[in-house]
């Protein structure tokens, strides 16, 4: 179907896991570990950046991956030029010193390809099975991260923390990359997305958890506000991560995922049947409702809040996601049991009829 | 007789390069080794100081996606130092990625400088022990949500993802060199026993898998149905004197320097009173020609080697010879050697190696 010709959209795209498992849709756990590699292989071929893969434990809703390091070591060996990042590493709920011990063999084994994205999470239950309180998961998070930056950074280092304290230790191996590319998840707290800015790291977007668009628009402005006070003058890569379905046609494109995306909310609403308590967490008290309220689908969800469309569709939304500043999509194209021919099937169709009309894109493939 | 390969590896950058190349070069050796019929290829923890691997399970995933048969394993996983619901959730996933081959093998730790990096008491470390493994095998076997009400660690309500691929769970062999209360838990729990045949003390080695044997049948375990597999450090050379010049210089480099990191931190907890004040006493003072008349050392020419794993095979009635190599800065083209050398001259001696080589090379 030919689109029309227009100025070229300076995009990255990149394939995002969070798996939901449905052994009725994926067969055995080892089946769908298959199909998310396979995908995973695809993306490179089809000319992607980079491949996220999240963590969360407990659930179905993402449970399937607990280590980012360990399913990134196996995506490392299936591929050559994609990049690997992790979409987010939940950096409360573990020793830092470990995480920057992982991740730097990770960087190391995939020939210095690591995308470290951090973030603090929100599940209670992941909070509790680990016993941290979430009262604590912005100090735990800043805490974490400055253990890792130092691990990596330096040759020897100390830190007395309030939660950790090392002494005089050099971590083997260090990255490949000097210091890999840092991706920062912030979803509702302006906060974050303030810290971000001010650290000059880069950001990770999740759209469609957030009700009002007028947010997001504001979130953006603390962001990059507090980006350029700290003295910051490069253009910050953001990511925005968003259910994806390239169809053959708009309607095709509407129906054909309905029933995985349905699937999908009600599972991601079980997993947080519990709220986060503390008021660190206060934007989130409503998440459970407002993963329900998604399910009403034409009325809350489609097609603002998901990218499902033919390819035309699919063009005009990265065309308004370039303008509000995202330089990286992140496709979670593989979605409660969507099905694998779907999944492989609107990939290509993007690959195909969307992404030689954006240059980030046709310079990855060559 | 089955032959493993352990990494349990000390880096040097003037040997070994950059990270990446030192990773690039022992996954190089495990396409190899799966090639020559080893029946498994495991990796240690340890961490910091360039020794092993700071997660294992990391390497051996990369290790798993380029082969096909060959077994992972873990020599050891230092379970009190982890969070165990971190370690069942990253050994099951690579249970699964890699086709249901994971040989988990476990144990405390023998380095106090590890538990001062992760703030532990080693007067905690057999109760953590105890605990974490009592939790991983208990998320690995549930079917439904359970809670734990632990020392260390509480759950509520709990539900694992994703399964191990081996039902009811993947092997387990648990470490025991010195301790007694090592091999008696093992023996309790029906565990494999993993042990240190390298240790300068033979007869306290055997001992305790004499003892372990005991405890297996005293709880109701079979033994013919349990593993014992005893660690060496391997270096098979073209002559006993090329063997003892390269094989054994590398393996004294070894031995020195994890002797150095346990005299960073001396033991002062009972929990390790059977390592007399650490490993660094126990090997202190040892010469080469002591190490080697004591027979803890597989360094020499084939014939050498056959007649040694023989003698071990009487001695201590293991059945399960993980060998460690590429240890104390040898070179990549050296540890290919030896392989080589050891799969064609060594290897075919031992009727049920080559067979259990041969079929499981037939059934990839």
């Amino acid at each position: 179907m030919p689109l029309r010709a227009a100025e070229a959209i300076d995009m990255k795209f990149s394939l995002f896991h969070l798996p939901t498992f449905f052994p009725e849709y994926h067969g055995s756990e080892a089946q769908f570990y298959e199909d998310m590699l396979a995908e995973t292989e695809l993306a490179e071929k089809l000319g992607f950046h980079a491949v996220w893969f999240a963590e969360h434990h407990f659930h179905r809703y993402g449970g399937h991956l607990p280590s980012v390091p360990v399913i990134g070591a196996a995506a490392a060996q299936r591929t050559r030029r994609l990049r690997i990042g992790s979409g987010i590493v939940l950096l409360p709920l573990q020793d830092p010193v470990r995480v920057a011990e992982e991740f730097a063999m990770l960087d190391c084994l995939s020939g210095g390809r690591l995308e470290f994205g951090i973030g603090r999470g929100f599940q209670k239950m992941e909070y509790d099975a680990f016993e941290r309180d979430m009262a604590d998961s912005r100090a735990l998070f800043e805490e974490a991260h400055d253990i890792i930056l130092k691990a990596w950074s330096c040759e020897r280092f100390s830190h007395n923390g309030r939660f950790r304290r090392v002494h005089d230790l050099q971590i083997f191996p260090r990255p490949v990359q000097r210091l890999p590319p840092i991706f920062v998840a912030c979803i509702f707290t302006p906060e974050s997305f303030e810290w971000t800015g001010r650290k000059g790291h880069n950001l990770m977007i999740v759209p469609y958890a957030v009700p009002h668009p007028q947010t997001l628009v504001d979130n953006l402005c603390t962001f990059r506000c507090a980006r350029s006070a700290a003295g910051f003058a490069s253009e910050p890569e953001i990511l925005a991560v968003y259910h994806f379905y390239c169809g053959e046609s708009p309607d095709k494109a509407r129906e054909e995922p309905r029933a995985a995306m349905l699937r999908y909310l009600a599972t991601a609403a079980e997993a947080n049947r519990e709220a986060a308590y503390s008021e660190q967490y206060r934007r989130y008290a409503r998440l459970r409702e407002g993963l329900s309220a998604m399910m009403d689908y034409e009325g809350m969800l489609y097609p603002e809040r998901v990218i499902f469309g033919d390819p035309e569709q699919c063009l005009k939304r990265i065309r308004q996601l370039e303008a509000m500043g995202v330089t990286q999509l992140g496709l979670l194209a593989d979605f409660g049991g969507l099905g694998r021919e779907r999944v492989i099937a609107s990939l290509e169709r993007f690959a195909r009829h969307v992404m030689p009309h954006c240059t980030a894109a046709n310079h990855a493939r060559k | 007789m089955r032959f493993g390969i352990l990494y349990n590896t000390d880096y040097y950058p003037e040997v070994h390069g950059s990270a990446s190349r030192y990773y690039g070069q022992i996954l190089e050796q495990v396409q190899l080794e799966e090639q020559l019929g080893f029946s498994s290829v495991w990796f240690g923890e340890h961490h910091y100081s360039g020794y092993s691997f700071g997660s294992p399970p990391v390497i051996a995933m990369a290790a798993a996606d380029r082969t096909k048969r060959i077994k992972l394993g873990t020599g050891v996983s230092l379970v009190p130092l982890n969070h165990p619901i971190r370690l069942a959730e990253e050994y099951a996933m690579l249970d699964v990625l890699s086709g249901g081959r994971l040989e988990y093998g476990i144990g405390r730790g023998f380095l106090k400088y590890s538990h001062e990096i992760f703030g532990i008491s080693e007067d905690e470390n057999h109760a953590r022990y105890h605990e974490g493994t009592d939790i991983i095998v208990k998320a690995w076997t549930s079917t439904g949500p359970f809670s734990y009400e632990g020392k260390f660690w509480q759950l509520r309500d709990y539900t694992f993802f994703p399964k191990p691929l081996q039902q009811p769970h993947p092997p387990i062999y648990a470490s025991a060199v010195l301790t007694p209360e090592s091999a008696i838990w093992a023996g309790k729990c029906g565990f494999h026993l993993s042990t240190g045949l390298f240790v300068p003390a033979a007869e306290k080695v055997r001992n305790i898998i004499q003892l372990y044997r005991q405890t297996l049948v005293e709880h109701g375990h079979d033994p013919r149905t349990r593993e014992v597999s005893g660690v060496y450090q391997l270096y098979c050379g073209a002559s006993n004197e090329e063997a003892r010049r390269e094989g054994g210089r590398y393996a004294l480099q070894y031995f020195k320097f994890f002797s150095e990191l346990d005299q960073r931190s001396p033991h002062t907890s009972k929990a390790f009173e059977h390592y007399g004040g650490g490993v660094s006493r126990v090997f202190g003072g040892k010469t080469y020609e002591d190490l080697e008349k004591a027979r803890l050392l597989m360094i020499g020419d084939p014939e050498y080697i056959i007649e040694h794993i023989k003698w071990a095979q009487d001695y201590y009635g293991v059945d399960y010879l993980i060998f460690e190599v590429a240890q104390g800065g040898e070179p990549h083209d050296l540890v290919v050697k030896s392989l080589e050398r050891f799969a064609k001259y060594v290897m075919p001696v031992f009727e049920t190696g080559r067979e259990a080589a041969a079929s499981e090379t037939n059934r990839a």
